[in-house]
């Protein structure tokens, strides 16, 4: 059931937002999905290139395992109180699926599903390969924070589209 | 109650096997039965309601015990009331992984009709299998879920320590 939140804003303006659960979603749960993640709940700043430090600090990034596919895993709280979280579906077209799945369950309202794959380059890719499948983190973790700064910029794009969703602009 | 079976192949293997659960014996009427778009859009298609009224979905993935625990996982998250829940039901059919193979193949250009055929006709001749599985289920299923309801679980009694 969707929570519902009122916010006065002076005498007469008033008004409602439904308070939504953000799932970014990616094949691991781990590289574009936690740092789209990370950039939602302000741990991550739009305007700055992280650096390789500032990524390896985040929660989760590159620090998953095959049990945690499927587990959705809370990153924390945007500024209107969204809950964030991430997932690793083993799989990169599984939107229709999860979305199918919420409205089924009559969520669709509250819940989010955002899918980060497409902004996976080729040198992340191989370098996720590495560090997770292939367990080298010392090869494939260079290589993923490079595809990750790549990858940057059209991630804070994502983040910005997903803001004005929730805003109802688009 | 809305139950989603989940195999490797949705349109094919998984909804043979869910028509068995319906005790519908002819496959080829099902007008999903062996879309291609359905399959690679991994969008969830409804088969019909049973006896009990619940309505029975499918779909195909390649490790369907994921899905069972993102659905475990989005219970947790956003508190469903109980009737409401999806019940997901991953399923494991002998020789599923041959027709998931097909099916990959079948989205190969020009070619790739060959072996959308060989994939129906594949899960059509294995369809006796397929609607017993499904039959099967669907009672083990109903019986596990009515047991559960009657059992009375006793104390364990306590060991003496003598």
């Amino acid at each position: 059931m969707a929570r519902l939140q009122l916010s006065l804003t002076g005498m007469l303006n008033r008004e409602v937002l439904i308070i939504k659960d953000i799932v970014y979603f990616d094949y691991g749960g781990s590289h574009t999905s936690v740092t789209a993640a990370a950039i939602h709940v302000g741990k991550l700043k739009p305007d700055k290139l992280p650096t390789g430090d500032d990524l390896m600090a985040i929660p989760y990034l590159d620090k998953t395992v095959p049990e945690d596919f499927g587990k959705i895993k809370h990153m924390g709280t945007d500024h209107i109180g969204n809950e964030v979280y991430v997932l690793g579906t083993k799989s990169s077209q599984l939107e229709n699926l999860l979305n199918d799945m919420a409205s089924l369950q009559n969520i669709s309202d509250q819940c989010l599903f955002v899918n980060t794959s497409p902004y996976v380059n080729n040198v992340l890719r191989v370098g996720g390969w590495l560090s997770r499948s292939a367990s080298l983190p010392v090869l494939g973790r260079p290589l993923v924070i490079s595809g990750l700064r790549s990858a940057y910029p059209a991630l804070c794009s994502l983040v910005e589209t997903v803001h004005l969703k929730q805003e109802g602009t688009i | 109650m809305r139950i989603l079976l989940v195999g490797k192949t949705g349109v094919f293997d998984t909804l043979a096997v869910a028509c068995g659960c319906l005790n519908k014996t002819n496959i080829i009427n099902c007008s999903y039965f062996g879309d291609l778009g359905l399959e690679n859009s991994k969008a969830i298609v409804k088969i019909g309601t049973d006896r009990m009224d619940s309505e029975l979905y499918v779909v195909g993935y390649k490790a369907p015990e994921i899905i069972n625990t993102i659905n475990q996982e989005l219970g947790l998250l956003t508190n469903i009331n109980k009737p409401e829940r999806l019940r997901v039901i991953p399923i494991s059919i002998k020789g599923e992984n041959a027709t998931w193979l097909l099916t990959k193949l079948a989205n190969v250009p020009l070619i790739g009709s060959l072996f959308l055929k060989w994939a129906k006709q594949r899960t059509l001749n294995r369809s006796p299998y397929l609607l017993e599985y499904g039959k099967n289920l669907y009672i083990e299923k109903n019986v596990n879920a009515n047991v559960k309801k009657d059992l009375i679980f006793a104390a364990k009694p306590q060991k003496n320590k003598s």
